[in-house]
């Protein structure tokens, strides 16, 4: 991981062109997802049986790279693989802090590990340090 | 309720009270027509109170109502480009209070005084592009029943 | 961080159609009552069998026992909620029981607007967690300065209350437009930004509380702002996919926020760089 506030450092590039050079790699297949060891994130699923009369309500695992995770009536929000990668890297390693005060990696290195394209976290991390503290003149083309 | 109209809010005040001087009161019945598509675009207002329906000519059917412009608001901009024609109609939907100011006498001193006619335009423009905004939004129908698509 | 409690039963006493597509259902608990909703808070809402959704309290009766949801029929477990039509197969009609979470998130911050000018500006199916709103600062003649309610729809016949908007103006600035005027508007057409001009707003003393869809409240936001309202006195309600309410399941984060905790409703202060992000 680069020596850097990650806390900042995912709250400053949001835009970043590394987002798009990651999604062009990642699948969305949600493996990173399904080993971290911190992954909470659940849903609700209804089922009756035929008569309609016994209903159940099972707490399901979810991933944030489900297409449906973030759908509203008729639309999905987060629809690129850019910006569910996005929301996956930056709850991890930043928003974490706002909604639980510590960071939600513990570096077991699993998301690496099952990672059918090889995205390494620490990778991309060190990557958006690198566009976060590019040359002044730079002008934020993509990398 | 409304204070200064938006068009002169954010005028200094030498040329607020230019144009107010020049300004005179008019009041208008609910369903009088102030003017027509086409129709020579000499004057302009300034809402105070009442609502006026911009319309169209169409047909076979009662003009359809395109937006309306209520108090504190400016009715007309036709008159600040050639060739000065409406480009649409206007009907008093309710009794209307306004300032109304002659075209030939806000072009005159504007064209004499370009800093006066550089803020005014500004300001028109403002409202202009405030209106094109609103337009583009209530293309998107953003209230429509959704459907499951895109 | 609460904990997720079962649903509480709750009787629908009325059923009243506001729209083609909108019913408000009033609800009074079958036994144990949930604590007292604040305006702006959300229930969990459950069909049996159906499912569970997010719903904002349109109105907190009686002692706060009795709440009313303003549903709008979208999708499946809001189409559950909805019967429209008397003949209607879906959709729940009075003695029918539904089950309830809550109160859930923040509720619109009404002690920052004593003694300011509160003006409520909604869009469609966003009037339904401002009435209360409204019902409390008339309710408190007094405590706050001038009440504007700035309503659009899309349609006259899409208006929700509309004996109630007609009530409301003995005592507050009520404007109301359309996009589309059908035969026999005769009221203002345009988008509700448009209504901004008509309303002195006093800069300095005013409190802004902003729902509807996310498109109308940045617009209407940036309307403000650029009228110099200072961005932590506009307040908006946001909407993303719930499933616990609870701050668990993960499905409502926008960027640092869990919106059925840290929202629905928070400042653009705080919200207005995060909803310029895209897909955030
Ligand atoms: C805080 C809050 C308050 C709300 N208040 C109201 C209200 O007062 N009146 C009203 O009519 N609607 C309100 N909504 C929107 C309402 O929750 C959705 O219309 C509803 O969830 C759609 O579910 P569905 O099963 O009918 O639709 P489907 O399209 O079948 O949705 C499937 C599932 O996706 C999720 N989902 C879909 N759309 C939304 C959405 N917009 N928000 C959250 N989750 C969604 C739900 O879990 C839903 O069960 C509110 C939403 C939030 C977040």
């Amino acid at each position: 991981m680069p020596e850097a506030d990650l806390h900042q450092l995912m709250a400053g590039t949001l835009d970043a062109p590394r987002w798009d050079d990651v999604a062009s790699r990642c699948l969305t297949c949600g493996n990173c997802t399904m080993v971290c060891p911190t992954c909470f994130c659940t849903t609700t699923e209804d089922v009756t049986d035929l008569t309609g009369d016994h209903a159940e309500r099972w707490r399901l695992w979810d991933s944030c790279f489900d297409l449906d995770f973030s759908y509203l009536h008729a639309g999905t929000v987060r629809a690129s693989p850019r910006s569910r990668y996005r929301q996956w890297l930056t709850h991890k390693l930043g928003t974490w802090y706002d909604q639980f005060g510590s960071s939600g990696c513990v570096g077991c290195g699993r998301c690496i590990v099952w990672c059918p394209v090889a995205i390494d976290i620490t990778e991309e991390a060190a990557a958006l340090h690198d566009w976060a503290n590019r040359p002044a003149d730079d002008g934020g083309a993509p990398a | 309720m409304t204070g200064l109209p938006a068009l002169l809010g954010g005028l200094p005040e030498t040329h607020r009270d230019q144009l107010l001087a020049i300004a005179r009161d008019r009041s208008f019945p609910g369903g009088e027509r102030l003017f027509d598509e086409g129709g020579a675009a000499d004057r302009f207002w300034l809402i105070r109170s009442g609502e006026v329906a911009l319309d169209l000519y169409v047909p076979g059917r009662p003009p359809p109502v395109v937006e309306t412009v209520g108090p504190g608001q400016l009715l007309g901009w036709s008159w600040l480009f050639p060739p000065y024609r409406w480009h649409l109609g206007a009907q008093a939907l309710a009794p209307v209070d306004a300032w109304e100011f002659p075209a030939d006498q806000v072009r005159a001193p504007c064209t004499a005084d370009p800093e006066l006619g550089y803020r005014l335009t500004l300001r028109c423009a403002e409202v202009i592009a405030e209106r094109l905004q609103a337009t583009r939004i209530r293309l998107l129908d953003l209230y429509a029943p959704r459907t499951a698509a895109s | 961080m609460s904990t997720v409690t079962p649903p509480l039963p709750y009787r629908v006493a009325a059923a009243r159609p506001e729209t083609a597509d909108a019913v408000s259902l009033e609800l009074l608990p079958v036994a144990a009552a949930l604590p007292r909703f604040q305006p702006g808070q959300f229930a969990m809402v459950y069909v049996f069998g159906v499912g569970e959704v997010p719903i904002s309290v349109s109105a907190i009766r009686g002692s706060g026992d009795a709440l009313v949801h303003t549903v709008r029929a979208v999708g499946a477990v809001s189409g559950a909620l909805c019967r429209l039509r008397p003949g209607d197969v879906v959709g729940l009609r009075p003695g029918d029981v539904v089950g309830l979470r809550g109160p859930y998130g923040t509720g619109w911050d009404l002690d920052s607007a004593a003694g300011a000018d509160v003006l409520v500006i909604a869009g469609g199916i966003g009037l339904a967690p401002l009435r209360p709103v409204v019902h409390h600062v008339l309710e408190r003649p007094g405590e706050h300065g001038r009440l504007g309610v700035l309503v659009g729809a899309r349609a006259a016949e899409d208006l929700l209350y509309r004996d109630e908007l007609r009530r409301w103006r003995a005592s507050a600035r009520v404007e109301v437009t359309v996009d589309r005027p059908t035969p026999g508007w005769q009221g203002a057409v345009g988008v509700v930004t448009g209504l901004l001009d008509r309303v002195e707003l006093r800069e300095e003393n005013t409190c802004a509380l902003l729902c509807g869809p996310e498109v109308m409240i940045r617009h209407t936001a940036q309307a403000l702002t650029a009228r110099g309202l200072p961005a932590h006195r506009i307040q908006v309600s946001l909407e993303r996919n719930m499933k616990c309410g609870t701050g668990h399941c993960g499905h409502c984060q926008l960027g640092p926020l869990l919106l059925c905790l840290d929202g629905p409703v928070v400042d653009c202060a705080g919200s207005q760089s995060l909803l310029a992000v895209r897909e955030l």
